[in-house]
Formats: structure tokens, C-alpha cells, sequence
């Protein structure tokens, strides 16, 4: 019930920027025949009956949802209007006024919604019983009214002209009326019926009885009703010669208590003013071919603008310390503890994302893949998707993690969703399908774009090396015998993977590890625990690729390299596939007639 | 003796009683249906309230008059408004216009825009 009653207020003020936006333009819709204002309340009316609505960029509106159903279980509530200076204003109050205290056993919104949403029901139920009431009490005065023709009665029991009855509509004339009077008054409520009006006025009171609370919305009803007269007026006078239309008036004015006035009486609730409908009858021109196009044209922007929602959430609505902050959570929490990984992906299909109190919480699928390196490829190790609730607190410069939520397993997936999700999301929530495979194709492309870098990049990564003593040593891959040997230094700084080490005791690939000089020219440095083997080469440092492994470049002559960067552009199958090597890079290789082969040397034809 | 009080709706139904009288309810009812457009219920309590008040008697189904025309049309025919329902029609009602508390003023200056039109001005 309190949901609903939130979901009905929602919609109210979403309806009442509507209104404020409608009572402008019916100041350019001035000159325009009357039914395209009446028009215009017809989106209102739409937008207040439509459970769903559809998302735009073109949308007016501030807010799709201005009051978050989590109101009820915040610690500060808040209200998202989507005009920041408002929310500037009013949150502050409701922060001190609503918030709960320490030592109080329950958020005031928790006793203060459900006692609003029970007066919002009272209030409704009244105004439609006093409908009723009046509506039956009508219906009892004229049973008596007597049949003038086809279904047209006059009576004695009322001094009003009007229309009674929803699927046979009856017109019901006093008998004070003068018969030729009274063939205007029939005429313009002839016209109501023909434009559906008595369903439409019905609809109109519905629609107020359930948003009776709006003030806007009681304005817009009066004005509404006041559109239709005018459009009725219009419909009739249409068809009539100028004396006509001065009868018509007449007819108007005397009933509107004049010649028959009969004792004054209360304005009614949304009176139409008898001087302005005169002055608009007496001075009705067919409208131009213009105007109506004008109307039409302000009409469809009206719908568009007005009856669609502002877009959706998205991951990127939020800043980016905060995404990589939650990716951060999403990578933590996923990971598998067993092995590396050497690329990880994550997509966000976003439900929702609420703000308030200081706190971000996001509503998403998320999909979160991981992959490893196998020969050029990528091999996906393992996938999950998963409904996350995460909510994220800003404390200083730096996010901090309030939670980190998933559903549990069988059963109790749909019993925690449920707990946990705004009503309006469960449906979404619960159903993993829908964004499965966008999210899959989308981590799939990060993981591609992420391979062909690394592929580029790696083109520049050179060979892991470091310089002790001015000498350059270089990776060989090979493990060295644990020993007994102390280290005799350490890496104390580091290049860029890309670069070549230029000081003592610097690497390309990290620092803080120990070193010791190994046998003949190499220097072993350990790493995670093991020993490995670099071998100490003259020459620049600079590097070239062949394949996929490294070879100093210093002293190789022009078609050696331009040989080079012929075969670094070949496919892994092509180069596998070629048969001639340059001399200098055998050489470099190891390779020769003396048989001390490398190991690793790619299968070259031989 | 003082003739009743018949409203206009009665005085049709009192128009036809006359032509037809003595006549059965259900002919009545029949007859008041056809010309009038009254559910039988209607009539039924028509017919009650001016036995009541003395302008039909209703003598085992058979109904006849107690007043004449004559009498009837030489007592006003009063019309009768219901103070309570004056101009606040319920909201959902269509209405030729609100029964509202038009100033003389006002009055005048309408009727004056209307006039001035008809002498071919604008209005």
C-alpha cells in the first residue's frame, strides 16, 4: 500500500510538471481552435493513467522517479526532483525533520508513509462518494423529466441545461428554457455527446478522485472542463449564420442567469465564464490551414517531450572514481583466487542507480568474465552474471564500500531479490535472459581491443633485462639452481616495460629484486622465489622482435632488419611457414653449425 | 376548495390521464412510457404522490382524476428548484453553463456585445 501510494505520487509530480508546462502552452495555442487545448489535457490525462512509459532524449520531465522507494529505509532520506536547486531545498528539510535519531526504533517515513497513504485513500473514496451521491441525487430529480424528443427531456426540477448518462446520455432542458432557446442549448449539448464529453468529464473526475491531493491537478480539471465548453461552442457555432450566432449568445446569457435568474447561487467548481465564451462565439472565424498545423505540430512536440521519461541509468551517469571504484569491488569480488588472470572483463546491465544521503547504490546485472593468454588467443576461464546491489559512500576524496550484495543460490535467489529490490525492478531482476547476451558480445569486444593492444604494444615491449655495473643483462628464461648464494644486490628501480634500463641497478620490469652474479657473465635475479638466469650481451640494449622472441638489434645491417619487420608482420601460421632466415639472426639466435641450439628458436624450415 | 399544486412534469401526465381516464396503472404506465419516455417506476410513484396530495385516486388499479383541467391550468404551474442543487452540478456532468452569480454588470455588458454585434459591429 505505501508503494503504491509512493508510485502514485510519483506519477502526480511527474503529471504536474506536465500541467506547468501545458498552462503555457495553452498561452500559444491561444489562437487555435479549442480542441487542440483540450488536447493538450489529454496528455496529461496520459501520462497519469499509463503504468509504463517510454524513455528519450527528448523528454522535458526532471525526473522518471523523484521519490525513490528506498525513502522508507534510508538513513537520510531524500528526494531526487531532478531540478538541483529544488533539491538543494528540500532535502536539507526533509534530512532534519525525517530523519531518524539515535535511539529511535524506527525511521519516522515508516509510520508517516503508510498513515499518508491510508488519508490519500480516505480522500479519494470521499470525492467519489460525494460523485455518486450527487450523481444519483440528480438522476432521482429528473426521472420525471418528460420526453421532448428522441432523447431530450425537459424538467421542471432543475433551471440548468445537461447531459446525464455514460452509455445512453440523456439531454435534460428546463422547461423555463423558450423553445427556440432551447434548440441552441440542445445543439451545444448535442455537441458534448457527439465528442464524448460526458466520458471524458468522467474520466477527468476519476483521475482526480485517485490524484486529489495535487493542487495542479485541480486546476488543470477546471481548465479542462472550461477547454471543453469552448470547443463545444465552437463545434456548434460552426454551422451557424451570424444572427444565429447572436441567438446562440442569447441563449447563453439567459441561461446563465439572467432572465431567469433565480436567486443567486454559489459559483460552481469550475465556472466558465459567460463573457469570454460569448466574445469567442460572436468572433469565431474558421481557423486557417495554418494554425491548425501550428497546433498539430506544438501538439506532437507537447507528447513527446512530455510523455517520455528522461533516459534511463547507465554506468557511465556516474564519475569515473566511482566507476573504477565499483570495478574495483566487481573484480575483488569475483575473482578466482586460484590462478593469474590475464585479462578481466565486466559489463553492467544498470537497473537503477539512487542517490541519497551521501550514498550511491547501483542495481545492475553484471556480467564479469575472465580470460587467459594461450598462443595469441584468448581463452575464456570462467564467466558469472549476477543481479549486484553495491552501494558505494564517499568519505573525503576516496570511496568507501557500504555493500556488496548478491542473491543466494536456488530457492532463496527470488526470496532475496525480492527483499532486496524495489518493487518495479524484481521483474528485471529475476530475469538474467534479457541482457545476457549484450553483456557477453560487450566484454567480448573489451577483450578483443584489450588482445590487439597488447599484441601492438608488445611489439615495443622488449626483452626483460637489467643493468648492473654498466653491463646489460638480459632474460633467458632459465631457471638457475637454487645455491647457496647470498645476493650481492638488489633492482632498485625500474623502466617502463617499453624502455631500455639506463642506470645501475635498474630493470624493465620491476624493482626490489635481489640479484647475485651466476657463472660465467650471467646474473641471476630472484623472482617469487625463484632464481632466473640473465645472460650478459654487448650491445646498446636496444632490441628487435623476431617472432616472438627477442634479439639485440645493434650491428644488423638495413635488409636484416627491414627482413625483420617483414616477418613481424606475418600471421603466427605464415611465419611459421617461412624458410629463409638471414644470416645475423641466426647468429643472434644461437643457432649454428655448432649445434648449440636454443631451445626455443621457432621451427624455421629446417 | 384549493387546487392542488401540479408541476409542469405532472401536468403532462395529468394530460394524458384526462384523455384516457378511467384507465388501469399498467395501461397507464404503458401509455406514460410511449408518450412520456417514464420508466414504470416513475409512474408508479407519480401516481402515488398526486393521490397524496389529492389530485389522482388510485382505486384498486384503476386510476382517475380529482382536479380538471380547467382547475389546474387556472392555478399556477409552479416550477420548483431544488435550493440545494442550484450551480453545483456534480463535477463529471456536462453542462450548457454553470448556474453561476452573474453581476449586472456583467449582465450588461454582454448583453451590450451581443446587440452590438447583431447592429453589425464587433462584437
Amino acid at each position: 500500500m505505501s508503494e503504491l501510494f509512493l508510485a502514485v505520487l510519483n506519477r502526480s509530480i511527474s503529471a504536474g510538471w506536465i500541467v506547468l508546462a501545458v498552462l503555457v502552452l495553452r498561452l500559444l495555442l491561444h489562437k487555435a481552435p479549442a480542441w487542440s487545448r483540450v488536447a493538450l489535457w489529454a496528455l496529461v490525462a496520459v501520462r497519469l493513467v499509463c503504468p509504463f512509459s517510454v524513455e528519450s532524449v527528448l523528454s522535458l520531465l526532471p525526473s522518471g522517479e523523484t521519490i525513490s522507494t528506498r525513502i522508507l529505509t534510508e538513513q537520510v532520506p531524500s528526494v531526487n526532483t531532478g531540478v538541483p536547486l529544488l533539491d538543494g531545498v528540500l532535502n536539507p528539510i526533509l534530512g532534519e525533520s525525517l530523519a531518524p535519531h539515535a535511539g529511535d526504533s524506527v525511521n519516522p517515513l515508516q509510520v508517516l508513509v503508510p498513515v499518508l497513504a491510508v488519508l490519500w485513500l480516505a480522500g479519494g473514496a470521499a470525492l467519489l462518494a460525494y460523485g455518486v451521491v450527487r450523481y444519483a441525487g440528480l438522476a432521482r430529480k429528473v426521472s420525471t423529466a418528460v420526453r421532448l424528443r428522441d432523447s431530450i427531456y425537459q424538467t421542471e426540477r432543475v433551471n440548468f441545461p445537461f447531459v446525464q448518462g455514460f452509455l445512453k446520455p440523456k439531454i435534460y432542458v428546463p422547461f423555463s428554457v423558450d423553445p427556440q432557446e432551447a434548440e441552441y442549448v440542445i445543439a451545444h449539448e448535442q455537441a458534448h455527446v457527439r465528442r464524448g464529453d460526458h466520458l471524458w468529464k468522467l474520466v477527468g473526475f476519476l483521475l482526480l478522485a485517485v490524484y486529489w491531493f495535487h493542487p495542479l491537478l485541480w486546476a488543470a480539471y477546471g481548465l479542462f472542463c472550461r477547454d471543453l465548453e469552448f470547443a463545444c461552442d465552437q463545434r456548434v457555432v460552426k454551422d451557424l449564420a451570424p444572427s444565429q450566432r447572436a441567438d446562440y449568445s442569447q441563449a447563453l446569457l439567459n441561461c446563465s442567469g439572467g432572465r431567469h435568474k433565480l436567486g443567486a447561487v454559489p459559483l460552481a467548481f469550475g465556472e466558465v465564464g459567460v463573457r469570454q465564451r460569448v466574445k469567442t462565439i460572436l468572433s469565431y472565424k474558421k481557423p486557417r490551414v495554418w494554425i491548425i498545423a501550428g497546433a498539430a505540430v506544438v501538439l506532437a512536440a507537447a507528447a513527446v517531450c512530455l510523455l517520455t521519461d528522461p533516459l534511463g541509468k547507465d554506468i557511465s551517469d556516474l564519475d569515473d572514481q566511482l566507476q573504477v571504484f565499483l570495478g574495483m569491488q566487481v573484480a575483488e569480488h569475483n575473482r578466482s583466487q586460484s590462478r593469474e588472470v590475464d585479462f578481466s572483463a565486466i559489463s553492467y546491465d544498470v537497473m537503477d542507480i539512487q542517490e541519497s544521503g551521501g550514498e550511491t547504490t547501483l542495481y545492475a546485472w553484471i556480467y564479469y568474465v575472465e580470460y587467459n593468454r594461450q598462443d595469441g588467443q584468448l581463452e575464456k576461464v570462467s564467466a558469472s552474471h549476477v543481479p549486484t546491489v553495491i552501494t558505494a559512500r564517499k568519505e573525503g576524496s576516496q570511496y568507501q564500500l557500504v555493500e556488496y550484495w548478491t542473491p543466494g543460490d536456488g530457492r532463496r535467489f527470488q526470496e532475496d531479490i525480492q527483499e532486496k529490490f524495489p518493487r518495479r525492478l524484481w521483474a528485471r531482476a529475476m530475469d538474467g535472459q534479457r541482457s545476457v547476451e549484450k553483456q557477453k558480445a560487450e566484454c567480448e569486444a573489451m577483450a578483443e581491443e584489450w588482445l590487439q593492444e597488447e599484441m601492438k604494444n608488445s611489439q615495443w615491449d622488449v626483452i626483460p633485462m637489467v643493468m648492473v655495473d654498466g653491463l646489460y643483462y638480459y632474460s633467458t628464461g632459465r631457471e638457475a639452481a637454487p645455491g647457496d648464494g647470498a645476493p650481492e644486490g638488489e633492482i632498485t628501480s625500474t623502466v617502463d616495460g617499453t624502455q631500455i634500463p639506463q642506470e645501475d641497478d635498474q630493470s624493465n620490469f620491476g624493482e626490489g629484486f635481489p640479484y647475485r652474479y651466476g657463472e660465467e657473465g650471467t646474473l641471476q635475479v630472484q623472482m617469487n622465489g625463484k632464481w632466473m638466469v640473465f645472460e650478459h650481451r654487448e650491445g646498446t640494449g636496444s632490441q628487435v622482435r623476431f617472432g616472438d622472441r627477442w634479439i639485440d638489434s645493434y650491428g644488423l645491417s638495413e635488409e636484416t632488419l627491414e627482413w625483420l619487420a617483414w616477418y613481424n608482420s606475418l600471421p603466427e601460421e605464415e611465419q611459421l611457414a617461412v624458410s629463409y632466415i638471414p644470416p645475423q639472426v641466426y647468429e643472434r639466435l644461437g643457432l649454428g653449425g655448432d649445434g648449440t641450439e636454443d631451445a626455443d628458436a621457432p621451427a624455421a624450415g629446417d | 376548495m384549493d387546487t392542488p399544486k401540479v408541476f409542469e412534469s405532472e401536468y403532462r401526465f395529468c394530460l394524458i390521464l384526462w384523455e384516457h381516464e378511467p384507465i388501469k396503472s399498467s395501461e397507464l404506465v404503458k401509455l406514460c412510457k410511449e408518450q412520456l419516455g417514464w420508466k414504470p417506476t416513475t409512474t408508479y410513484t407519480v401516481i402515488k404522490r398526486l393521490s397524496e396530495r389529492g389530485v389522482v385516486q388510485n382505486d384498486h388499479t384503476v386510476v382517475t382524476s380529482l382536479v380538471s383541467k380547467d382547475q389546474v391550468q387556472a392555478a399556477e404551474i409552479q416550477e420548483m428548484v431544488d435550493k440545494t442543487f442550484e450551480g453545483s452540478l456534480p463535477a463529471f456532468i456536462a453542462a450548457f453553463t454553470k448556474h453561476q452569480k452573474i453581476s449586472d454588470a456583467e449582465l450588461d455588458a454582454v448583453q451590450e456585445m451581443i446587440d452590438r454585434y447583431r447592429k453589425g459591429g464587433t462584437p
